[in-house]
């Protein structure tokens, strides 16, 4: 059968996930993957000037803006190469975006025409939001029709995207040569994923799971930043971000992963030895990443509060990590232990995306891509 | 338009551009420099009848310009008009006094080349083109020669002779003719 196929990137600050995937349905074949870091270089650069900021602090902030401006022509220029060269059609790109600042709002109104609803949506969505609505870019879409006090409604999600976060990305596209044409959110990506892949699993009659719970939570777990989404049925009921600084914990990470590799190779004399000194480490390990990890276990805790609070009692049912670091080592028992909420690392009812022969080394780090895989699910 | 089920910024953005550019401030941009074009268009449109005759005046100085620069040779096609007819009527008053006035002494130099040898004129009067002669000829041989040459002179509008002798002896003959 035909498989629709697409180039999509996933942009969350300077890191760019970039796949070639044939769709068809709910099966995904992603055909190529890469990924686009800034140089650590530069950033440390950055970031040594603003450290050395002293009593002349006017001279040192102008220098370094010019560095910081230096520094992002810099990056968009081995960014562009880097696209040239793993022969990416950026005219074709689909993209999804992540930045901080980004505000929802869910909103009921009556049903009303398409036209009238964008024109409501466009010319005065100001009075859905109390700050400054000009200094935001503003989109929405419908969730879904209700009935509310005996009349037909539509429940509204709209999306405020800070102005100058809009026109950093617009401008660096520009840059590179082209103006894309669809551009989501990271985020609702998400939501779009798990809300269909759990609706997938309830409609379907020979699946061997217990019928997957809707009311879910969904973490995504990048190195600076962790996006929270709540779903309500499959439909969005929460979304919210909170800054992080998860890259301390590669070492951690990389520390248990290396004691399990020597496990596996170690001689069998050194293995009571081996089991005591794993044992700490794998305790120090989880201590240090649970330590981390607090500010994110105690926003969940306040979200889910607030959930049940709208919902009578009702306690999400399921949470799922993916991102560049739902693979910290522990991190499902730390979740469950610390919010009481069955946690997976991946996606519902065992769903997988098929990696390409050449892209099988990207296979083990399938549960990271969740908002790629949504961008890929995305209709129009 | 479709529902919206799906959050396009790009879409939202450039349509928002476009918005832009046609916002109040550009309308009125728009709206004025539609009404200057209109009004500039009305004043030519409207000033189209001055213009027309500002134009046929201008051609008119122009060809009176041309007419006066030809005036000497007008004044030169009247002065030729003026002698032609002046030379017609001297041409006129010519031929009237040609008719009027008829000089023998040209006319007798012809006839003496026309008359046969021995021929005596007796009398010769020219009164305007009425000629009339007596001549005397000495054989009727001569008479003979002396009609042809009359003729063959072509001088007259017709020679006739009333009588002829045949006699061989001299004979008086008396013409009336008419010179052409």
């Amino acid at each position: 059968m035909f498989k629709q196929k697409q180039w999509l990137a996933v942009i969350r600050g300077n890191h760019w996930i970039v796949a070639k995937v044939a769709r068809r349905k709910f099966n995904l074949d992603i055909l190529r993957l890469s990924e686009f870091r800034v140089e650590p270089e530069s950033e440390f650069e950055s970031e040594n000037g603003q450290e050395q900021l002293g009593e002349n602090v006017l001279a040192q902030k102008e220098g370094v803006q010019e560095e910081g401006l230096l520094s992002a022509g810099k990056n968009t220029a081995s960014l562009k190469e880097w696209l040239h060269k793993n022969g990416v059609p950026v005219k074709k790109l689909r993209i999804a975006v992540s930045c901080p600042g980004v505000i929802t709002r869910m909103i009921t109104l009556p049903l009303m025409s398409a036209q009238d609803l964008d024109r409501l949506l466009t010319e005065q969505v100001d009075q859905y939001f109390t700050l400054n609505i000009k200094d935001y870019v503003v989109d929405y879409r419908v969730l879904e029709r209700l009935i509310e006090d005996g009349e037909m409604r539509q429940r509204v999600l709209l999306a405020a995207l800070p102005k100058y976060q809009w026109e950093t990305l617009w401008s660096e596209w520009e840059n590179i040569g082209f103006k894309p044409k669809v551009v989501d959110l990271a985020a609702d990506g998400l939501a779009r994923l798990y809300s269909q892949l759990t609706l997938k699993g309830k409609s379907g009659k020979n699946t061997a799971e217990l019928e997957t719970p809707l009311d879910l939570a969904i973490v995504e777990l990048s190195a600076d930043r962790v996006e929270f989404i709540l779903l309500e049925h499959g439909v969005v009921f929460l979304y919210s971000d909170l800054e992080v600084s998860l890259d301390e914990l590669d070492q951690v990470a990389t520390a248990v992963n290396g004691t399990t590799q020597e496990l596996g190779d170690g001689q069998m004399e050194e293995a009571e030895d081996s089991d005591l000194k794993t044992e700490r480490l794998h305790a120090w390990a989880k201590a240090e990443i649970e330590s981390t990890l607090g500010n994110i276990l105690q926003s969940v805790s306040e979200f889910f509060g607030f959930f049940a609070a709208r919902h009578f009692g009702k306690s999400i049912d399921r949470i799922y990590l993916t991102g560049d670091y739902s693979d910290l080592p522990f991190i499902q028992e730390i979740f469950e232990s610390n919010l009481e909420v069955f946690t997976q690392v991946g996606f519902p009812n065992g769903w997988s995306p098929s990696f390409s022969k050449k892209m099988s080394n990207h296979q083990k780090n399938a549960m990271k891509y969740g908002s790629l895989y949504g961008l890929a699910l995305r209709e129009g | 338009m479709r529902e919206k089920k799906e959050f396009n910024f790009a879409q939202h953005w450039i349509d928002g551009l476009a918005r832009e550019s046609e916002s109040p401030t550009e309308w009125k941009k728009r709206a004025l420099l539609w009404g200057i074009g209109s009004l500039l268009l009305l004043g030519v449109v409207g000033s189209a009848p001055w213009l027309w005759e500002y134009k046929l005046k201008r051609d008119i100085t122009l060809v009176d310009q041309q007419i006066a620069a030809l005036g000497d040779i007008t004044i030169q096609v009247n002065q030729l008009k003026a002698l032609k007819v002046q030379a017609e009527g001297q041409q006129q008053l010519l031929d009237l006094m040609k008719k009027s006035t008829r000089d023998p002494g040209p006319i007798l130099e012809k006839l003496k080349k026309a008359l046969p040898i021995g021929t005596v004129v007796n009398t010769f009067s020219l009164q305007e083109s009425a000629l009339t002669m007596a001549v005397s000829v000495p054989t009727p041989v001569d008479v003979a020669r002396l009609w042809v040459s009359l003729l063959d002179s072509g001088m007259f509008q017709e020679v006739d002779i009333q009588t002829v002798s045949l006699q061989d002896k001299v004979q008086t003959l008396n013409f009336n003719l008419k010179l052409k």
